[in-house]
């Protein structure tokens, strides 16, 4: 590695954040304006994955997200380049036919609205990415120098509301906690160009999460997912399951490192409709049945889980469809996390979105 | 049979190459080294040429943190800068949609304590420090990084640099190719320090650099760091490559009449083989191996030598790109590949050219031609000469073109003046002049080898000479430009100020100056790169009170000598009005931080300063156009000369000359420039007189057996020297007259054709008599010596075998 690049590393994306409010349980959720951005916590992001087929039957699944990150600095009309907003996002793209993933990431200030999200609707943006609530039509937008995805997604249907009024506590201790919503099945139709090869997507099954919260991220003793769930986790799973009944489910794993405090667990069920049941700690049980290392990060993730949710006689296998799902960031302190598309079988067959990070920890 | 009989009746061509070519080799050891000499030497120039080339381009496109990170494309405006609202409208208007910003300065800042110069670079650290995260340690957006190759530099130790009276904690890293230090920090942090607002590029993904349609804003245009790799100037290199160019063609010919006279004296031998049965394949085969053995000996050691020259200009050239032309740190020379193809490709030419029977046949056709078919040809061929240099546009061959057709004509006149002079000679009843006559007889029975030799005599001196009138018309112009421009007692600047990189002075330092006892009056310089029409050019600030004293004007407006220039007019240096193709009274457009300047172009000047070329403006219309980012660049002063010794002491920190120290400052630099002109172009000398050497005694070696001949009729020792002096003074008069006329035709060529092209001046020629006196000197003391030494060969080799002579001598008379 050349010494030169020794000046950069010692930048990380760790900037000095403002904390100017905390999640509570009382907030009155107001949509579409609960859509945009909130600058009164620090950390935030809009999450979409979701399951694409083809009218020739090809499948694949991707991923757009977009995290906004605030800085404590104040913009000067003469320094346009001071950034008060930092934007990252990640998209990927998983083929089934071809067992290609593809990954893209970048990184902007929000200097020149390069980058930004609006205040009271859903419209975020980092350079040519975009999401963007048009009346009812949530229009996703991505493209890169291989690959461009446009989507139409229907934006009424039903918006789930995590944890307790949608405050999420992220671990035992309640020393962590989000708001978080989701719109677990946003369906529609769109385009994906890959290379010189152009399909028509005539099904969408896209899941949309959205959190913010005030994140511990100027702490020099934690990694940057540790951030996000407290001191003593070491990371989390993530497991966005769309079945084939039309009800969803989703259920998260907080790693502890303490073995008597055990992992922590949450999760929701979803119908249709929007009815929801929350899930609690005891009743969900998660449990690794094959694993897969990674030959760029040399990390070792878990690749097949059993997962019970017995109280809702859900039983089922999560089985990756592409076992390289890997996202080696560029930003980020270079760190690794896996998400991808995968398939569920069992007592409910459909399909899932599955996020697993903090595990370089464990090389 | 023994091994060797054996070995020539298998047919073993290599041990035949030994036992023919070889031995000749060894015989005429001293011509083989001679000739061999000059293409070793013609190769090294080459290679010496590439090498520099090679190694300025790596350095100029050596991969920097930002290519490291950041994508190969970035935008860039016509006038080197882009300011905030016009990357809003690339945003909104094209198909970029984000970018990262790219600012470069160079300042003299405090360092630890002592003043460094210093690049200072902005750009996007949080992208540019999550990308390359490496390490735990974390830091904010805020901080600032020095690197650089000292010792003590390390990633653990925080430094104190001072801008602007200010002090900022920076982490300290050591890299070993960072020569000139650098500090690398976030681009807000580096407007709010040095109050810049705009930045120099801002990269882009390649995908949407790809699809950018500029017509909206034409004044962006996308470049890709992978294609466009930085050129270096060719101004700077245009004369080395054409003495490369010229030795190559001169040592081609030196080696073609060394084969010539190889052959001739291999007749006996080849008679030999076609006796032994020796079949024509394997002579084919053996002159093969004799090229294969001439390319690998000139190849490796004109290359070699290549290697060593290029490695002593190295620091020349260095300090020449650093002061003239580009920032950049140059510490070991670099050879490619492709260079020694280049040198292959030379030594394969000159052999292949010399070995081939083709170029004997056409030369034998030539001779049996018509009187008039080779007086159309001649006139055909110097048509074509005419044509190359005068004719075609002013493009960047025409410096190529000129010397082929250069080549051509002297050729065809050197042909025509040795036909003529035989024809002259041959008339000639006298006595005294029977040896000349006979000389000229020899030299027209074979005149195009004759000619040739003529020819590589003419290109070689004749380079030598051009360049000594080059170099000295150049050293000339630019002294009566630097006196006539400075005018004041003492010049200042920053002390690492440059033209690739202008660091500005101090406040503080300015004031002190103005304030000092010392100081009558004074005047101030102020500097910036722009691009004008997508060009790099100088824009220069000054005052217009006492311009008409201080420029030599090359065209005004008015003829008149009291034209006044309002503060509204625009000179330009002839270089930058030869590179925008402005004329006297059109209308410039400047671009500028604040505004685009539209003025009128007042007057076109003389100034050295530059290649790239120099706008002046006054100095009022500057601080108008540039305001807060105003900077002043150098102060001249009048001063109190009772009081000089004060001033000087007070500033040791600064740059200070005096009138004649700042000219011979220039006047060195200049010197310095054409070092590496002038130490090839003595080389090109020392060829020409190996040439000549080589000519002259291969020509009366040759003769040796029609001297022989003389000698067995009864020729007396007189007659031989006077017919082997005849000789050379006939071969060295004619090469000396067209010496001249390729040194002086070529010193044209240069002055009038490639220094306006290349450099965008004219310049007047001016003759230096004693680097050509002493040439012809040296060629007239070479003939002499060469002509005595020949003749006191062949006297020995005649006189072994005087009882023979003898004999065919009374058989001869007796008859």
């Amino acid at each position: 590695m050349n010494q030169l690049k020794h000046i950069i590393f010692l930048v990380s994306l760790t900037l000095v954040l403002p904390i100017n409010s905390e999640p509570s349980r009382h907030y009155k959720w107001d949509f579409p304006a609960d859509h945009g951005a909130h600058h009164e916590f620090n950390t935030e992001w809009w999450y979409f994955t979701g399951h694409l087929t083809s009218a020739t039957k090809e499948n694949y699944g991707f991923e757009l997200t977009f995290f906004r990150v605030a800085t404590s600095a104040k913009k000067l009309d003469a320094n346009e380049w001071i950034p008060s907003q930092v934007y990252l996002a990640h998209f990927a793209l998983t083929d089934d036919s071809t067992q290609k993933f593809d990954f893209f990431d970048r990184l902007n200030r929000d200097s020149f609205q390069m980058a930004g999200a609006e205040l009271n609707t859903l419209h975020v943006w980092n350079g040519d990415w975009r999401v963007t609530l048009a009346k009812e039509t949530i229009e996703i937008f991505a493209q890169t120098s291989s690959i461009q995805l446009q989507l139409q997604l229907d934006g009424s249907s039903p918006i789930i509301l995590q944890g307790e009024n949608g405050y999420s506590k992220k671990n035992h201790e309640g020393s962590q906690s989000s708001y978080y919503y989701s719109m677990p099945k946003l369906t529609g139709v769109g385009k994906l160009q890959v290379g010189n090869k152009a399909a028509n997507i005539t099904s969408a099954n896209v899941w949309f999460d959205h959190e913010f919260f005030n994140s511990e991220i100027n702490s020099q003793n934690v990694n940057p997912f540790q951030q996000s769930v407290g001191k003593g986790y070491t990371g989390w799973d993530w497991f966005a399951l769309q079945l084939d009944d039309g009800n969803n489910l989703m259920v998260a794993q907080v790693r502890s490192g303490n073995k008597t405090k055990g992992h922590y667990y949450f999760g929701t069920w979803s119908d249709q409709s929007g009815n929801k049941k929350q899930i609690d700690q005891s009743m969900i049980e998660v449990v690794v049945s094959d694993n897969w290392k990674s030959k760029e990060s040399k990390i070792n993730y878990p690749s097949k889980w059993n997962i019970k949710v017995l109280d809702l006689g859900i039983d089922v296998t999560v089985t990756p469809s592409v076992s390289n799902q890997e996202l080696n960031l560029h930003h980020l302190n270079q760190l690794s996390y896996w998400e991808g598309r995968c398939f569920v079988n069992g007592s409910h067959s459909g399909f899932a979105y599955v996020e697993l990070v903090g595990y370089e920890e464990h090389q | 049979m023994s091994l060797k009989e054996k070995l020539i009746f298998d047919n073993n061509s290599l041990y035949l190459f030994y036992l023919t070519s070889f031995r000749d080799y060894k015989k005429y050891w001293f011509k083989t080294v001679l000739s061999l000499v000059g293409l070793v030497l013609s190769i090294s120039l080459v290679t010496t040429v590439a090498v520099y080339i090679d190694t300025i381009e790596y350095y100029l496109d050596k991969k920097d943190l930002i290519s490291q990170v950041y994508p190969q494309s970035y935008v860039s405006h016509q006038r080197g800068s882009i300011k905030n609202e016009e990357i809003r409208s690339l945003i909104q208007k094209t198909s970029i949609s984000h970018g990262y910003p790219y600012k470069n300065i160079s300042r003299e800042i405090e360092i630890d304590g002592s003043r460094e110069f210093c690049n200072i670079v902005g750009v996007d650290l949080i992208y540019m420090g999550s990308f390359l995260a490496q390490n735990s340690r974390t830091a904010g957006k805020d901080d600032i990084f020095l690197v650089s190759n000292k010792k003590n530099a390390s990633s653990e130790k925080l430094v104190e640099i001072i801008v602007h009276s200010k002090s900022y904690q920076v982490v300290s890293v050591y890299n070993s190719d960072q020569l000139i230090p650098l500090v690398v920090m976030d681009v807000s942090t580096l407007s709010s320090i040095f109050g810049f607002i705009q930045i120099d590029r801002l990269y882009v993904e390649d995908y949407q650099a790809e699809s950018f349609d500029g017509s909206q804003l034409p004044e962006f245009k996308i470049i890709s760091s992978s294609t466009g790799k930085q050129r270096i100037s060719e101004a700077f290199f245009i004369n080395l490559k054409f003495i490369g160019l010229l030795s190559t063609v001169i040592s081609t010919l030196l080696i073609y009449l060394f084969f010539r006279f190889i052959q001739k004296h291999r007749l006996l031998t080849d008679h030999l083989l076609i006796n032994l049965g020796i079949s024509s394949e394997i002579k084919q085969t053996i002159r093969i191996i004799e090229s294969i053995f001439f390319i690998v000996i000139t190849t490796s050691l004109g290359f070699g030598l290549g290697i060593v020259l290029s490695q002593f200009g190295l620091e020349i050239l260095s300090k020449t790109m650093n002061t003239l032309y580009y920032s950049i740190s140059i510490e070991n020379i670099i050879v490619r590949p492709p260079t020694f193809v280049k040198s292959l490709l030379v030594s394969v030419i000159s052999v292949s050219f010399a070995l081939s029977p083709m170029v004997q046949k056409i030369e034998s056709s030539s001779l049996k031609l018509r009187p008039l078919t080779k007086w159309i040809m001649c006139l055909v061929f110097i048509s074509c000469g005419i044509f190359l240099i005068f004719g075609g546009q002013e493009d960047q061959w025409i410096g190529y073109r000129s010397m082929i057709g250069l080549i051509i004509i002297v050729f065809c006149m050197s042909l025509i003046v040795v036909s003529g002079l035989s024809y002259v000679f041959s008339k000639q009843k006298s006595d005294r002049m029977m040896m000349v006559k006979t000389a000229s007889f020899y030299i027209q029975k074979e005149v195009i080898l004759s000619t040739m030799m003529i020819v590589a005599i003419a290109l070689a001196c004749g380079l030598f000479i051009s360049m000594s009138i080059f170099i000295n018309s150049f050293q000339n112009a630019v002294s009566e430009w630097i006196i006539k421009s400075t005018q004041s007692d003492i010049y200042i600047q920053s002390k690492n100020n440059s033209i690739p990189n202008p660091v500005p002075m101090t406040e503080n330092d300015i004031t002190k100056l103005i304030n000092h006892p010392a100081t009558i009056s004074w005047e101030s310089i102020s500097r910036d790169n722009i691009v004008v029409n997508e060009k790099s050019i100088m824009l220069r600030g000054i005052p217009y009170q006492n311009i008409a004293k201080q420029i030599q004007f090359i065209e005004k407006m008015t003829d008149e000598k009291e034209y006044v220039f309002s503060e509204n007019d625009i000179l330009i240096s002839e270089s930058a009005a030869q590179k925008l193709d402005v004329k006297v009274g059109q209308t410039l457009k400047i671009p500028t931080p604040t505004e685009t300047f539209s003025g009128q172009v007042a007057g076109i000047y003389i100034d050295y300063a530059s290649e790239h070329g120099v706008i002046t403006i006054s100095k009022k219309i500057m601080k108008r156009l540039y305001q807060d980012q105003f900077q002043i660049h150098g102060i001249t002063l009048m001063i109190d000369e009772t009081q000089k010794s004060s001033l000087l002491s007070s500033f040791s920190h600064l740059l200070i000359q005096t009138k004649a120290e700042l000219q011979n400052y220039v006047i060195k630099m200049f010197k310095q420039t054409f070092g590496l002109t002038w130490i090839l172009a003595s080389i090109s000398g020392i060829i020409a007189l190996f040439v000549l050497v080589n000519m002259l005694s291969v020509m009366t070696i040759d003769r040796r057996s029609e001297i022989m001949q003389i000698f067995s009729i009864g020729g007396q020792r007189l007659h031989l020297r006077q017919l082997i002096f005849s000789h050379a003074l006939w071969i060295g008069s004619v090469s000396l007259m067209m010496s001249t006329v390729v040194g002086f035709s070529l010193a044209l060529i240069i002055l009038k054709q490639l220094t306006p092209t290349y450099f965008g001046w004219k310049i007047p020629l001016l003759i230096s008599i004693p680097p050509i006196l002493y040439l012809m000197m040296s060629m007239f003391l070479v003939i002499i010596v060469t002509s005595y030494l020949a003749y006191r060969y062949i006297w020995n080799k005649i006189t072994e075998n005087i009882y023979i002579h003898e004999s065919i001598k009374t058989h001869y008379f007796s008859r």
